[in-house]
């Protein structure tokens, strides 16, 4: 029954649709989770985490390219995805050992000066490498498959996705609750107090950073196997915006806001984008005529305008640093109340 | 009796122009309960800050069982054994009552960041260890029913006594306390003289303690260091200090 | 040859000298970086664009250089005036109600500023370069010239400024404490307002002098320029003036200078990674002296 859903949800224009959006959702749940630890949980202001996205898809092109034929396509995947968590956790560290003594502001322009030095990096290098400002093709080794194909394997690509996600969801839970996720709060909310009380500070945030840039070069990994094609362009400081403002709407702290924050801004970006079709997809909204295309014309406007009254209005993000399933129970805990 | 377990040796600390603390000296034995006095911005919290290592001392030495510990920075002097209480409440608000003493645990050293991430039967044997640890801590300050609240919540006394028993996670064998009955009414106050001699007894700390309340200090210590403008001008029981003239002149010569 | 390298150096420099102003003075006062300063810029800049583009200066009848000179000044004014209103306005209604939320949140409501700034100018103005062309007849050296010393000039006039004026220690008070500031009676919202607008101006005066320089003006004119001279500013040690005049300066000639040189070493491609430079300055300044040349260190009390 479920298989058959599934198989239908990818047939079709709709199931074009909704799997693309899904999957990138996903991919932007990966990056908005991993900058959670940092931004979220680790009280650190990193503006670079689209620089490690990137070293991690570019590490992960790079690879597959280089291996392409010597290793069986699922493991060339997987080898990849490992390079490329590494890669991303050892430009953390770089960037992290030295930084993460500054103070939050100053962080922030280093993180973004590093992104930008990475990006300078993969359009200067020779185009051998990482394929310059003309891009870099990435071999479709999970599937052997042509582009013409490539909608049936959709299924595939949203397992992994999910997968991924609920993994990545689960260890960043697991870590929270732990002793060195207390540490990393304590850290955050107070570095000098915890110092004080022999929570070493600097080691605690580099941690952090670190694995959140592993985290960020996974979704790197999984964004280049599935576009097949990576433009320097892609990972712009746009990029990092929009990870910026799925975290603070989800709320800094949310695993669940995250995620669905995520779909959201996605949903809507990628909704607007079709207002003006002839057909739609199922489930997507077809706005009144003149205020659909308006809205897509000035989306990036309304967006940043958006970040701005959120940060003015409600700078705790929708969920700030609770979870769905605590909303709901204190939701109904006042119904209670009220009743009573 | 031998070497003191803690000293610090003319100590001094200058911000530019301005000499905070000036040559400094005291020391404590194991087992002490000693007070630090002195008028508003004798330095007093400065030299907790040279003991803790908050701050480095512009000259002199600290020493921890006589090794020489002034260059160490300020975690490895808690992992030492020293552990401090802040004149501002420095709680970690958004945490709860339970996690504010668990972050503290020295126990959770083993459990690393992969055992974290997996729960590992490592990090369930910690977590089970850590937690047994804070709620007997709690209990030892009557702070269990506040367990799960979030610390920024708690009542004020309460949140003074969370910062004890936060430090007190840290096994530590000299407490520094900044002022801890700070804004207590007088029956909090008494409790809080009481709590503090049963805690010493029971663990075997030793106590260096800042504060104002005279009553307090005279009470429960058994000697007194006194501070103005960043000298030390008496030491002795608090009889003897309760008659030094200095003493009184100082604290006459201002509001306190 | 070298002295040419050093000249562009110092017009760049200059430009971002102009720009760093904005960004050490609104940090010094309320610890923000402001991200949208760059926006700001490219504000200005159009500005003196439209100015020129909408009055016909050559039809007014006046003699040869004086009417492009009047052209210059008027696009001068009008970059200056319009960057300083822009400021004032995303002081008071964009900064102002975050100011007590924390700096991370203030630095997202820069970011989102900065954003908006782009896209409205991509929206408003069209995504593509407009060329910018200059009403002075002169030689590109000639105008590195006219901008080293259109900066030499402003030095004393801002220093005059911070000394010896009263809102000018006003503000070095709000700096180095606010709240004692507000308690001895300062109307701090007047004196950060005042820090953004002059800030502003200053840096409006920057975004046409940069958009004579390159020929062009583009809705993404202040972004890289504006985090240069960010960098320039912590090079120089943020919050201090001086320090913004002479890191812009270093940096420009750095930049300029440098790539000539590791080109003439042999490494061919060292101008590709110009920008490249500028991070890598402000990660290694961060490093070693995060107060920068000029800087004052700050405490925290514990």
């Amino acid at each position: 029954m479920g298989a058959t859903g599934l198989l239908a949800l990818t047939l079709g224009p709709t199931g074009l649709w909704w799997t693309d959006l899904l999957v990138m959702v996903g991919i932007y749940a990966l990056l908005g989770l991993s900058l959670n630890l940092i931004n979220g949980y680790g009280g650190m202001f990193s503006l670079g985490h689209h620089g490690l996205w990137a070293l991690g898809a570019y590490m992960a092109a790079w690879c597959t390219n280089a291996w392409q034929g010597a290793l069986p396509g699922p493991v060339l995947f997987g080898v990849s995805a490992i390079v490329a968590m590494c890669a991303a956790a050892l430009g953390g560290l770089a960037i992290g050992v030295p930084c993460l003594r500054l103070r939050g502001d100053y962080l922030a322009v280093a993180t973004l000066g590093f992104a930008e030095i990475v990006r300078i990096a993969i359009q200067n290098l020779p185009a051998s490498i990482f394929g310059g400002s003309a891009g870099i093709d990435v071999p479709r080794v999970l599937m052997d498959v042509t582009p013409a194909t490539r909608g049936d394997f959709r299924v595939l690509w949203l397992v992994i996705l999910v997968v991924a996600v609920v993994l990545v969801g689960w260890l960043l839970r697991n870590l929270v609750r732990s002793a060195r996720g207390r540490a990393l709060l304590a850290v955050a909310q107070d570095e000098i107090a915890a110092g004080l009380l022999g929570i070493q500070g600097t080691r605690t945030k580099v941690m952090a950073f670190v694995l959140g840039s592993a985290g960020a070069g996974l979704a790197g990994a999984l964004y280049a196997h599935y576009q097949g094609k990576l433009l320097p362009a892609d990972f712009s400081f746009l990029s990092m915006v929009s990870i910026l403002l799925i975290v603070v709407l989800g709320g800094l702290g949310s695993i669940t806001g995250c995620i669905l924050a995520a779909f959201v801004l996605r949903y809507v970006e990628q909704v607007l984008q079709l207002q003006g079709q002839e057909t739609l997809p199922f489930g997507v909204l077809r706005l009144p005529e003149a205020v659909g295309m308006w809205l897509r014309d000035w989306w990036p406007v309304v967006y940043a305008l958006i970040l701005v009254l959120l940060m003015i209005f409600r700078p705790h993000g929708i969920f700030g640093p609770r979870e769905l399933p605590d909303l709901v129970r204190a939701w109904r805990a006042r119904r209670k109340g009220a009743q009573a | 009796m031998s070497t003191p377990l803690f000293a610090i040796e003319s100590v001094s600390k200058r911000y530019g122009g301005l000499t905070a603390v000036c040559e400094v000296s005291l020391e404590l034995r194991e087992g002490d309960l000693v007070g630090l006095i002195g008028p508003n911005g004798a330095g007093k919290t400065t030299c907790f800050n040279l003991i803790t290592g908050a701050d480095a001392c512009s000259a002199g030495c600290v020493r921890w069982e006589g090794r020489d510990v002034s260059a160490l920075p300020d975690w490895r002097r808690a992992r030492l054994g020293m552990a401090r209480t802040f004149q501002n409440i420095r709680l970690w608000k958004d945490m709860t009552a339970l996690d504010n003493v668990r972050a503290v645990c020295r126990e959770a050293d083993e459990a690393g960041w992969i055992d974290g991430l997996l729960r590992t039967p490592r990090h369930r044997r910690v977590e089970r260890a850590v937690t047994a640890k804070a709620h007997d801590l709690l209990a030892r300050l009557d702070l269990e029913r506040y367990a799960g609240l979030r610390a920024g919540d708690l009542p004020y006394g309460p949140q003074r006594k969370l910062e004890i028993a936060r430090a007190l996670a840290l096994e530590p064998r000299l407490l520094l306390l900044d002022e801890p009955a700070a804004g207590m009414n007088p029956s909090e106050k008494q409790e809080l003289m009481h709590t503090v001699e049963r805690l010493r007894g029971e663990l075997g700390l030793t106590i260096l303690l800042i504060e104002h309340d005279m009553r307090f200090v005279m009470g429960i210590c058994q000697r007194i260091y006194v501070l103005d403008h960043g000298e030390r001008i008496a030491h002795g029981t608090p009889e003897e200090i309760r008659r030094d003239p200095k003493v009184v002149a100082a604290y006459l010569g201002s509001a306190s | 040859m070298f002295s040419d390298y050093l000249l562009n150096g110092l017009g760049l420099g200059a430009i971002y000298a102009f720009i760093a102003l904005g960004y050490t003075m609104v940090y010094g006062i309320i610890r923000l970086i402001n991200f949208a300063h760059g926006e700001v810029v490219m504000v200005g800049a159009y500005a003196g664009y439209f100015t020129l583009e909408s009055i016909p200066w050559k039809a007014l009848g006046l003699p040869t250089p004086w009417d492009g000179a009047l052209a210059a000044v008027a696009a001068l004014l009008a970059g200056a005036l319009a960057a300083g209103l822009l400021s004032l306005a995303i002081e008071r209604f964009a900064y102002r109600p975050v100011r007590k939320a924390g700096r991370i949140a203030a630095l997202l409501t820069a970011v989102g500023v900065s954003l908006l700034l782009q896209n409205l100018a991509i929206r408003l103005f069209g995504a593509d370069p407009q060329p910018f062309a200059s009403p002075l007849d002169v030689d590109a050296s000639a105008f590195r010239w006219f901008v080293v010393i259109l900066l030499v000039l402003l030095a004393p006039l801002l220093r005059h400024l911070v000394l010896g004026t009263r809102m000018g220690r006003a503000m070095r008070a709000v700096s180095e404490d606010l709240d004692a500031a507000r308690l001895m009676g300062i109307p701090i919202d007047r004196v950060i307002a005042a820090t953004f607008f002059i800030g502003a101006v200053v840096a409006g005066l920057g975004g046409v002098v940069l958009a004579a320089t390159y020929g062009v003006v583009t809705p993404m004119l202040g972004f890289l320029p504006g985090l240069k001279a960010f960098v320039a500013a912590v090079i120089g040690g943020i919050g201090s003036i001086p320090g913004a005049l002479i890191g812009g300066l270093v940096l420009g000639v750095a930049e300029s200078v440098l790539p000539w040189a590791l080109q003439g070493l042999g490494w061919q491609e060292a101008f590709a990674w110009t920008d490249a430079l500028a991070f890598t300055f402000l990660i290694l300044v961060l490093l070693v002296k995060p107060t920068g040349l000029l800087g004052r260190p700050l405490r925290e009390k514990v």
